[in-house]
Parts: structure tokens; C-alpha cells; sequence
């Protein structure tokens, strides 16, 4: 490999001479080179066509095949030199190429940093203000890497007050005391859930538990009422906490997040709790408007007034009551408008099956389906209560089977025992034979989806759907769901819609109404005919005005398919131009499928890609 | 408040390398900064609105934007309670225009910024956001070539603070 030095300097080009030298031989030869169908042929060398009558063994041997021989072998030494340099030459033009990348990578690495540096510090400080918004990313960490990077950085940190608005019960005394200064005077979150340190789930916090409370308090005791986010899990030492915040109250809490988990295993038992205090309505929470819970199946009822946004997220056996209540809450409010059910599998008392259906909640606009694996869809318990909720002014609909990352709110069980719930025996009855852990099943999961629309025959409010039915990497999940539901019919005005299934029926094409957007991530062979069909459908009948883009993300080999089958044919070409977007996703589509995030991170992967390459040459 | 005659109007923009575009009213008053010079040149169509802080490839990217989101209703004025609720998701479209070379990315912020359009404006800090987000100091310095220029004292109380993430 040569350098970018070596390049420059004059005394180094032997390769390069030997290059021209070859080229002169070549000229001396009589070679001429002909391009046609992005061939190279060789005119004036010496002509052998081995299917020639002349040539075949059975007419061998001759006098003029052996001239013939002697002439081919005397080119063929003539061009030796040649066929050397052409070899160095590609190992020259490796290297110029690997230099010109380098330079392509020095060239943007400073372009970045002359851009960012010429931001303002308030842009900055809006940029680590966005970062700091990431819900999967611990904040406080963040706060700290940004403010270490540079002087800069840290005088733009330090001057950003939501940096530093996090304090976790289990943070060091410091650490809060800087963070608290540092935060000025913006709303703070305050996690109480993080129970790991400290006692855990003891019953009663030791000593050292106690004195973390106390000393937790000691620092936020003024600033409670700036608290705007309180995340609580059911634990000794978040209660005793939960008690003093009480009694000063929270005035500007929007989001209370509330996990009950192993301390809580009967309802109405919770009323012991001082979570419950707030969540009973004895404290005045003027400003609350989203609640997430962690339940076991406990839905106090002052959840139904004032809330906009409620995240429920099923635990441990969810009983009936759990539904009971929760359809109660539903049946109750006027201001709900999204609403998330994250729900693990089969974790319910089969009883739950006579629920009166059509409890209407007209203001939830969007419906959130959260499902870790797909059994859940052939619960009867679950299925009961899908049925029974209906969102008649739904105008977004995401379902999603995927095995979701857990939330720091969330409690942990044992892993045992979620596997012991989940059931397989919905997709395969003759289940007995480990041999069969790598087949996978197409299941039908139509039904399920039925029941989501159960309530009315007709979504008019519905615009926008997406489904990610796709199987995660879990085991217990290896089946291809698809489905056949007449979203045409029960969603006539729907504009977007969005799937990550691998395989789809090829019926499909015929259930959707135009569009202003499809998606299709995770594009699997039998989809590129449906697609091709849609689009088409789209074309012929006039529609291609309102249709604005369509998304296809598959592996490579699919998309290939794809290319030839639509996106290179008329009248496809013509008129979808730039109406198209794919991305080639590396995965392994026996087992699972990408998620509806066709850009997302896109240009981040894109710099990871250049730090990597970065970080394997020496500059 | 827009008039129908507004929605028809042309405007021309210069940029700083004296390149002109005529854009309709309703895609330029995307920018508050050209709202802004528009009511104060009043009627006059024929007066070019100037744009020094912007080149033309820039601009041409910026109006790309405006043209798709002309008819998004007006921006809520910022406050900090919309702040928490907001996260790093980037809609689809917004997400697939962003995808540019990063002198790019840094040129669209800093016209969103100089144009006054704060949903643009938003996409590029965004899309900042993800890039550093979920790194060490030492990996965001390599992404954007900077070097580590604390004084002795800032590295002492940069020492401290990294005890406190310690086992945790």
C-alpha cells in the first residue's frame, strides 16, 4: 500500500512507469481495445475460436494448429509484462482509491466541524436540549459526556438548565446538589423507580436505605413544587418519599409514571400506597395530564378526568378485575386521547370473556397496541377486552408485536416465569418435538385485528395505520403473521399505512384504498407482487395525484426483486419517479424483520459507518 | 393572518451569491424573517428580499422544505412545558430530506436559524441529537474533530463528576 506522501513524490512512480510502458507495448503490439455492452476485446490480436472444426480433437493433430499454438504462445509471452503491470496497476488503484476515501473522510470530518462550530451557542444548546429528550438514553449521562467534551461544549452545557432537571433517588449526594444548581429554575423529573439500590423490595428499608431518603429529600425538599415528571415505582423508600412530596404537593406534575409491581399483588390493596394518594385524586395535580402504569390490573378511576395520555403496561397475571377496571376508566373519560396498552403474553384469567362490547371512548384519537409476542393475539381473555373498547374517532392506529426494549419504569419478573406464559400451542397443536424449534408457521392473525375495529363498521377518523406483526428473535415467536382484513372497507378515507410483516397474502393488494404513503420495511419476495400490484392499481385507476411516496426497505436479494419487477419497469418508472424511496436492511428474514423506522438514525448510522472506517486507518 | 391575495403573491429572494428565486408568499412566509421583511417593504412585489447570510444551494434546499410544509398551521410559541413532551422522532418526510452530507446538515441549521423557521429548525437539532447521543466525550470529539482543551482545574472537577457515574 502506498502513502499519500509517496504519491507526491515524483521519484516513487516506477509503478506508474511500468504502467505506461505496458500501454506502449501494447501500441508497439498492434492491441487495440474496443468497448461495446461494457466489454473489453483485444482487436488485432490473434483470432482462436475453440468450437472451430479446426480445433476439435478429432480432427487433431495438424501441422497448422501447432503454427497456430506457437503464434498464441509468442503473444502471450509478448503480453506477459502487461498482464504484470495490469495486476500492480489494480493494487495502485486500490490505494489511490483507499487514499481518496481518506481524504473524501478528513475532508467532511472538517466541513463537520467548521459547521458545528459556526453554530451559535443557543443552537447548540438546543441540540443537547433535543438529545437530552431521548427516553431510551439515561440522561444524566448524557448531560455529563456532553459537558466533558470540550471547554465549548461544557460552557454551553452548564448553560443549558433541562440538562441537569434529572434526579434519581439513587444518584451521590454531589451529583444531586450540582445538578439541582445547575438546573436553574426548569421543571425536574424526579425518579423514584430505581429501587436496585438502596433496599430493593425489602419490606422495610435498612438504615442505610432510610438515611439515602432522608439526605434525597434534604436537597429536593424546596424545589418540589418544579417537579413536572415523577416517576415512582412501588417500593418502601419511594413511598416514604412519595409521602413527603405529598404533603407540599405538585402543582406542575404533567407526567406521572407509576409501576406496581411484586409489592402490589391485590387490588385495592393499593390504597396503602402513597402513589395511590395522588393517583386517588386526594392531592390537587391540576397540571397532570399522562400517566403511565405498570399494573398487575389496579386502574384507580380518578385516572378517567383531565388526562390526555395514559400508558398501561400489563404485569404478572393481569386478572379480570384489571380489565374491569380498566374499561370502567375508559367507559369514564372525556379527555383521553392517546392510549397505550404494552401487554404480555397470556398472562390472563381466561373468565374475562363476557364483556359488553362498544364501550366508547370518543376522545382517544390514537391507539396504541403493544403485544410482547404474538399468543396474545389468541387470548381469549385479551381478545375479550380489545372487543369490547371502542375508539370511534381513532385516527391512529400502531400495533405492534415486537419484543419491545423495557423502560426504566418498568418492573422486572423473573425470566421463568414469562416464558412459562408463553404459549405456543395457538400456532402449532402437534408442538412435542425440539426438532421443530427452527420451523416456522405463516399464521392468520386476521381475527385479532377484527377485533380492534369490532366496536363500528366504519372508521371515518382513521387516516393513518401501522403494524408491526413482524416476529421478534424470541424463540417462542417463530411464525410468519399475516392477515386479510378489508382496511379498504372500514378505513375508506385511511392516507398512510405502514407494515413491518415479512410475508402478506397475495390478496392483500385489494384491501387498502389509495393512499398518500404505504410502507412496506422488512419486504419479503411474496410482498414485491402485491406492492407491484397496488402500485399498479394506484396508476390505473387514476389515484397517483394524492399518492406521495412509497417506502420499501428488504434485503438485498428482494430488493434486486423489487428493482426489476417495478421500480425499472413502465409504466412504474415513468410515473413513480422520485416517488420512491428503498433502503437494502441486513436481517434474517426466517427469523425476523426490521421495524417501521425506515430513517430513523439514518444519518447517524451514516457517521458510524465513516467513524468505523476512521477508527481502522491510521491517519 | 394570510389574504387570498397573499396566497398568490410571487416573492424574490437574493441570496448572498446573488442568485434570485420566486417563490409564492406562502412558501417564503415559512421564514419569520421573511414575514417579518415582507410587512415592512409592504405591497411592493417588484423589491427582492435580500439574503445575505444564505447561498443559493442552501436556500434551494431551505425552500424544498418550506414547499412541502406550506400549508402546516403556524408554530405554537415556544414553552417549556411542550419541551418534555417532545422527543427525537423525525417524521418521514422531514427525515428523508434531512439526509445530506453534514455540511449540509450544519448549512440548513444555521439558514433555519437566520430564517427564523423553527420547525426546520428543530429537524436539524434533531438530527444533531441523534448523532451524539449515547456517546462518551471521547467518541463525540472524533465525530467532530474536536480537542480536549480543559484547563487543570476543569479536568479535576471532570474527574469528580465521573466518580458519580461509577457503578452506576
Amino acid at each position: 500500500m502506498i502513502s499519500e506522501s509517496d504519491t507526491m513524490n515524483s521519484g516513487s512512480f516506477t509503478s506508474i512507469d511500468l504502467w505506461s510502458e505496458a500501454l506502449w507495448l501494447l501500441e508497439a503490439l498492434g492491441v487495440r481495445f474496443r468497448e461495446e455492452d461494457g466489454r473489453v476485446f483485444l482487436r488485432d490480436s490473434p483470432e482462436i475460436d475453440i468450437k472451430d472444426a479446426e480445433f476439435i480433437f478429432n480432427n487433431l493433430p495438424t501441422p497448422t494448429v501447432d503454427t497456430k499454438i506457437v503464434e498464441l504462445r509468442a503473444f502471450l509471452d509478448n503480453i506477459k509484462p502487461i498482464q504484470q503491470a495490469l495486476i500492480k496497476l489494480g493494487q495502485i488503484g486500490l490505494s489511490i482509491e483507499s487514499i481518496l476515501d481518506r481524504y473524501q473522510y478528513k475532508t467532511n470530518l472538517v466541513a463537520s466541524a467548521q459547521g458545528l462550530a459556526s453554530l451559535p451557542d443557543e443552537t447548540l444548546s438546543k441540540i443537547f436540549h433535543e438529545a437530552s429528550l431521548e427516553k431510551n438514553t439515561k440522561k444524566w449521562k448524557l448531560s455529563l459526556a456532553v459537558s466533558q467534551v470540550c471547554r465549548r461544549f461544557r460552557y454551553v452545557a452548564l448553560g443549558t438548565p433541562s440538562l441537569w432537571n434529572y434526579m434519581s433517588l439513587t444518584m451521590p449526594k454531589d451529583m444531586l446538589v450540582t445538578f439541582i444548581q445547575r438546573s436553574g429554575n426548569v421543571g425536574l423529573h424526579i425518579c423514584l423507580s430505581d429501587v436496585r439500590i438502596g433496599w430493593g423490595t425489602a419490606p422495610q428499608p435498612p438504615a442505610s436505605g432510610r438515611d439515602i431518603v432522608k439526605g434525597f429529600w434534604n436537597i429536593i425538599q424546596e424545589h418540589v413544587h418544579r417537579i413536572v415528571l415523577l416517576d415512582v415505582g412501588l417500593a418502601p423508600a419511594s413511598c416514604r418519599l412519595l409521602d413527603l412530596i405529598s404533603d407540599y404537593g405538585c402543582p406542575l406534575l404533567e407526567e406521572l409514571r407509576v409501576s406496581y409491581g411484586d409489592c402490589f399483588d391485590e387490588p385495592g390493596a393499593g390504597t396503602s400506597f402513597s402513589s395511590d394518594q395522588f393517583l386517588q385524586g386526594h392531592i390537587f395535580l391540576p397540571s397532570l395530564r399522562s400517566t403511565t402504569i405498570a399494573s398487575k390490573g389496579y386502574f384507580p378511576l380518578s385516572l378517567s378526568q383531565g388526562i390526555s395520555t395514559f400508558v398501561v403496561e400489563t404485569l404478572g397475571p393481569f386478572i379480570v378485575s384489571g380489565f374491569g377496571a380498566l374499561l370502567s376508566l375508559l367507559s369514564a373519560s372525556r379527555s383521553l386521547e392517546h392510549l397505550t396498552i404494552i401487554c404480555h403474553p397470556a398472562l390472563f384469567d381466561l373468565a374475562f370473556t363476557e364483556a359488553i362490547n362498544g364501550i366508547e371512548t370518543p376522545s382517544v384519537t390514537t391507539f396504541v397496541l403493544i403485544v410482547r409476542g404474538l399468543a396474545s393475539f389468541d387470548d381469549r381473555t385479551f381478545r375479550a377486552f380489545v372487543r369490547a373498547c371502542c375508539f370511534p374517532n381513532m385516527a391512529h392506529l400502531s400495533v405492534k408485536a415486537l419484543q419491545f426494549p423495557r423502560n426504566p419504569y418498568q418492573v422486572d419478573y423473573p425470566a421463568s416465569r414469562c416464558t412459562s406464559y408463553t404459549s405456543r400451542s395457538y400456532f402449532r397443536d402437534d408442538e412435542d418435538d425440539d426438532s421443530e424449534d427452527d420451523e416456522i408457521e405463516d399464521v392468520d392473525c386476521t381475527t385479532f385485528i377484527e377485533d380492534i375495529f369490532e366496536g363500528r363498521d366504519v372508521y371515518l377518523s382513521l387516516h393513518s395505520v401501522n403494524l408491526e406483526l413482524s416476529m421478534s428473535q424470541d424463540d417462542s415467536d417463530k411464525v410468519r403473521p399475516y392477515f386479510t382484513f378489508p382496511f379498504e372497507s372500514v378505513a375508506p378515507y385511511l392516507q398512510h399505512f405502514a407494515i413491518a410483516a415479512g410475508k402478506l397474502s397475495p390478496l392483500w393488494r385489494t384491501m387498502l384504498p389509495p393512499l398518500r404513503t404505504l410502507r412496506v420495511e422488512g419486504c419479503a419476495y411474496l410482498d414485491v407482487r402485491w406492492i407491484s400490484q397496488y402500485v399498479g392499481g394506484v396508476i390505473e385507476c387514476g389515484m397517483l395525484d394524492q399518492f406521495e411516496w412509497l417506502y420499501v426497505s428488504g434485503d438485498e436479494a428482494v430488493m434486486n426483486l423489487l428493482s426489476t419487477e417495478l421500480l425499472d419497469q413502465e409504466p412504474y418508472l415513468r410515473y413513480l419517479e422520485g416517488r420512491i424511496d428503498t433502503k437494502v436492511v441486513r436481517f434474517d428474514s426466517a427469523f425476523t424483520s426490521p421495524g417501521l423506522d425506515f430513517y430513523r438514525d439514518m444519518v447517524s448510522v451514516q457517521y458510524i459507518d465513516e467513524f468505523k472506517s476512521q477508527s481502522t486507518i491510521d491517519l | 393572518m394570510s389574504t387570498t391575495e397573499d396566497k398568490t403573491r410571487k416573492v424574490k429572494l437574493v441570496t448572498s451569491d446573488n442568485e434570485e428565486f420566486e417563490v409564492d408568499w406562502e412558501v417564503a412566509t415559512r421564514s419569520v424573517l421573511i414575514k417579518h421583511m415582507l410587512e415592512d417593504i409592504g405591497e411592493s412585489e417588484e423589491q427582492a428580499i435580500p439574503l445575505p447570510n444564505v447561498t443559493a444551494n442552501v436556500l434551494k434546499k431551505v425552500l424544498e422544505w418550506c414547499e412541502h410544509h406550506r400549508k402546516d398551521p403556524e408554530p405554537a410559541p415556544e414553552s417549556s412545558d411542550d419541551n418534555r413532551k417532545r422527543t427525537l422522532e423525525i417524521g418521514d418526510w422531514d427525515a428523508k430530506f434531512i439526509q445530506v452530507d453534514q455540511e449540509m446538515l450544519f448549512e440548513i441549521i444555521l439558514a433555519a436559524n437566520y430564517l427564523d423557521i423553527k420547525a426546520l429548525l428543530d429537524v436539524g437539532c434533531k438530527t444533531v441529537a441523534n448523532m451524539i447521543k449515547g456517546k462518551q466525550p471521547e467518541e463525540i470529539r472524533k465525530m467532530f474533530n474536536i480537542v480536549n482543551d480543559f484547563t487543570p482545574e476543569e479536568e479535576a472537577q471532570i474527574k469528580k463528576e465521573n466518580e458519580w457515574a461509577e457503578d452506576r
